[in-house]
């Protein structure tokens, strides 16, 4: 538990720490330019974090600040979540001049956190420069305060034909631009590339909100030693509203009454220029300078695609290499291929935005040609200050010779290549064997055989007994009746072995008693009579049913007379009589199961 | 063991004991000719090659190395199709062995206008894999499990549909393969090949008007046989009558 409060509060701390790592805050104004008596908006944003108490501005001298309220701004952008929370203020001139909004402290969840001072021109009331919002044509110093041209590098440090990104940028405040025209640069000492479609953002500057449009292009430095990009130069139209004061003879519907109503623009040609920059141009080193440089000065990659790998002489292959990466595209030289063995068509180069390709078709004149040789491409890294070289290959290939009547023939040269021809073979029967194998006779088939067709049979019939013997014993399963009756055959068959032993002229009671009740429970199991004794009647009509032999019949008659007379009256009987009747019971036994089935 | 017994047990092995020595002898004989025929052909006496290969059969042997070598002997002798013949007896011993096939087809390549049968009988694929005594034990082989697993899963208790099911996939299995013996045996019982350039005529007679005219090593069918005529089929279906001495049954 100690560990999991110590976890949570470690956490805590991490998280405050990120948080406060971070936070930014910044003041902006809507213009810092105005007028006494007309308000502009004063806001500090703080980034990164929220719940900020609106912090308390000091005493501005000559402004009347009312508080606004504050807005809360949550944004997800790439599944990166920001939160930013303002405080707006509404600042009012009393006075003209020149002043400074002072640095504003935020308390952010303890940490203070400053403002930037922001410059502020205060005119008076009734001379403040018109923008296109407000009507009226500016004056020429307003213009220069609200429109600026800056250009600039990443570095100021550059190597000969390296793609150095130039960034030109308009800040516009408070006017209306339109007809911009791209940049001007003229070059000298370097190349440029024209620039590409601007990108508009809003950035700010000393405090101040500024719509920003930037253009970008690469320079290249064609010499060594110090290169000053001129000012860069961009033209466009101003826009401002054509106001036309009302003439006070004029009476109420003037033309300034009705211009009033229809509010109409005019435009202004301006120029906005930049100042210049510096660049300080570094020679290639010559120190490790490959051979085979391609004048490649940037970051680049190379791939080069064989195919078909498998092919046959005559047959063309072609290579494809595309090199990529950021650096002076047009001007870097493509590997040459030297592939002895194959006949090389001319490349064909492609040089796409950042890409450049090259496709070339070679045909391998002999089955000898198996291999193209290694790609090689040489450039040089302004990063690293060093030339890298990247290698690919070699590529193997399977080369077959061409088919009959498919050579290859050489388009193109003074003299026919020579392409080797198909070997050509003998024909002719295989060699005898030198080993018989298992000789077979002719009266040795087994299918002439009749064992082979015995043995068949003992098979089929070894299957068809299991098969019954299976059917018989679900039969005894799911059949209780048929259960019960197979039951009673084997039970009298024990039963007249019992009485086999009594067959004894002293034992006549107990061989009797075994033999009737034996064949008793036999006939009611066998013929389905009630259960007990059964009665000789019900027998006899059973036994007639099945067409048992009537001296069959008068047997048991007989036996169960017998049994009777030893049972009640005790009388002797002799031993045949027992052997008799023993014989006579299993004779019945017999008969019954032959005719129930 | 009572005497009468120990007697029958006696003479059994007696009898068994004699069997397989005179088998052996007779074996033994047959392998030692093999060989001089294979001296003979390695010497480059084909014809005293042919004539031991013939004796080993005569005397009811046979093998699909003796027949090989046998139809070599005859290319060699420049008899095309007697070696053809003997081929086609060592493919239906032998169907997978490359040698022989290779033999075959280039003797075939020999034969005036050789147009090769075919047989489009479903039954016909598993011969140019198997022979028909590896067929007939596969069949059978086949056949007694397919019944020893049925009752083998009536009494395992297994689920009596997939039973059913398996069972009845391998008898139809099994039942094909014993049709494609059965196939291969009918159709064997008609193969034959010319062994002479003769001519086929519209009746069994030297004077009947002559058909069409087959070049040796043609492989032909028997259709029927009247006194010392035969009636053939060729593969395009023609039919005519050569004298039988002319054609050797496969």
């Amino acid at each position: 538990m100690r560990k999991f409060i110590f976890g949570i509060i470690l956490a805590a701390v991490f998280t405050s720490a990120a948080i406060a790592a971070d936070v930014s805050v910044k003041a902006v104004v809507d213009d810092n330019h105005g007028s006494v008596g007309t308000g502009f908006s004063y806001s500090i944003t703080v980034n990164g974090a929220q719940d900020v108490a609106a912090p308390t501005l000091p005493p501005m001298d000559g402004f009347d600040v009312h508080y606004i309220g504050p807005a809360t701004r949550v944004s997800v952008i790439n599944n990166a979540y920001s939160i930013e929370q303002s405080f707006n203020y509404s600042i009012v001139p009393l006075k003209e001049g020149h002043f400074v909004i002072p640095p504003v402290t935020v308390d952010v969840k303890g940490q203070p956190l400053q403002t930037e001072p922001i410059p502020v021109d205060i005119v008076a009331s009734g001379a403040r420069p018109a923008a296109a919002s407000s009507g009226g044509e500016p004056v020429k110093e307003d213009i220069e305060g609200r429109l600026k041209l800056l250009m600039g590098t990443a570095s100021n440090k550059v190597y000969v034909g390296q793609a150095v990104p130039l960034s030109v940028r308009l800040y516009v405040n408070q006017l209306a631009l339109q007809d911009l025209s791209f940049p001007q640069v003229s070059a000298d000492g370097f190349q440029v590339d024209p620039f590409t479609e601007p990108k508009q953002f809003q950035d700010t500057l000393q405090g101040v909100n500024w719509q920003v449009v930037e253009f970008s292009t690469f320079l290249y430095p064609s010499r060594a030693g110090e290169i000053v990009v001129p000012s860069a130069l961009v033209r466009g139209s101003l826009l401002f509203k054509a106001s036309q004061p009302r003439d006070p003879a004029g009476g109420f519907f003037d033309e300034g009454f009705l211009s009033s109503f229809f509010t109409s623009y005019q435009k202004r040609a301006v120029t906005v220029t930049s100042v210049p920059l510096k660049l300080e141009a570094l020679p290639l080193p010559e120190e490790g300078k490959p051979a085979d440089f391609s004048s490649g000065v940037g970051q680049f990659d190379l791939s080069v695609e064989v195919g078909p790998l498998k092919l046959k002489a005559g047959d063309p292959v072609t290579v494809r290499m595309a090199l990529m990466g950021a650096g002076n595209m047009k001007v870097v030289r493509m590997p040459v291929l030297q592939a002895p063995g194959f006949k090389s068509y001319d490349p064909q180069i492609k040089d796409d935005a950042g890409r450049k390709t090259l496709e070339q078709v070679m045909i391998p004149t002999d089955v000898n040609s198996r291999q193209i040789p290694a790609v090689r491409f040489s450039y040089f890294d302004p990063k690293a200050g060093a030339y890298r070289t990247i290698e690919r290959g070699p590529f193997l290939l399977e080369v077959a010779p061409p088919a009959s009547g498919e050579e290859f023939q050489a388009v193109g040269f003074a003299q026919p290549l020579s392409v080797s021809s198909p070997e050509k073979l003998g024909r002719d029967i295989i060699f005898i064997k030198d080993d018989p194998g298992s000789f077979k006779r002719r009266s040795g088939h087994m299918a002439r055989h009749a064992l082979f067709y015995v043995a068949f049979a003992v098979f089929v019939q070894v299957w068809a007994a299991f098969l019954a013997f299976y059917i018989y014993r679900q039969r005894l399963l799911k059949d209780p009746r048929f259960a019960r009756q197979r039951g009673a055959a084997r039970e009298v068959y024990k039963v007249f072995d019992e009485a086999k032993k009594h067959v004894d002229p002293a034992a006549v009671k107990a061989f009797y008693d075994t033999l009737e009740n034996g064949l008793n429970e036999y006939f009611v199991r066998r013929l389905e009579l009630p259960p007990g004794r059964a009665e000789f009647v019900s027998l006899e009509a059973s036994l007639k049913a099945l067409k048992v032999d009537e001296k069959l019949i008068a047997a048991v008659e007989d036996i169960y007379a017998a049994a009777e007379r030893a049972r009640f009256a005790g009388l002797s009987v002799a031993e045949v009589d027992m052997r008799t009747h023993l014989a006579d019971a299993e004779d019945i036994v017999r008969a019954v199961e032959r005719r129930a089935k | 063991m009572t005497r009468s017994s120990r007697i029958i047990l006696f003479v059994v092995l007696f009898f068994a004991v004699s069997a397989s020595l005179a088998r052996a002898f007779d074996v033994k004989e047959a392998k030692s000719v093999f060989q001089k025929a294979v001296q003979a052909y390695h010497d480059g006496r084909y014809d005293e090659a042919v004539v031991l290969n013939e004796q080993v059969i005569a005397n009811g042997f046979y093998s699909s190395a003796l027949y090989y070598n046998l139809g070599n002997a005859y290319f060699k002798s420049r008899h095309s199709g007697k070696a053809i013949a003997n081929y086609l007896r060592a493919r239906r011993l032998a169907p997978r062995d490359s040698d022989l096939r290779a033999n075959l087809q280039f003797a075939r390549t020999v034969v005036e206008n050789f147009v090769p049968w075919k047989d489009a009988s479903p039954f016909a694929l598993p011969g140019k894999f198997l022979s028909a005594d590896e067929l007939k034990w596969l069949s059978f082989f086949f056949l007694a499990f397919t019944g020893t697993f049925f009752i083998a899963a009536l009494y395992a208790g297994l689920r009596r549909k997939r039973t059913v099911l398996f069972t009845g996939l391998l008898g139809l299995f099994s039942v094909y393969l014993a049709g494609a013996c059965v196939f291969q045996i009918l159709q064997r019982s008609g193969e034959a090949v010319c062994v002479a350039r003769v001519d086929a005529r519209f009746e069994p007679s030297q004077e009947a008007t002559i058909y069409f005219k087959i070049p040796e090593g043609t492989e032909v069918k028997i259709l029927r046989y009247k006194d010392l005529w035969c009636k053939i089929e060729r593969c395009d279906g023609k039919m005519g009558w050569v004298p039988a001495a002319s054609i050797e049954r496969i």
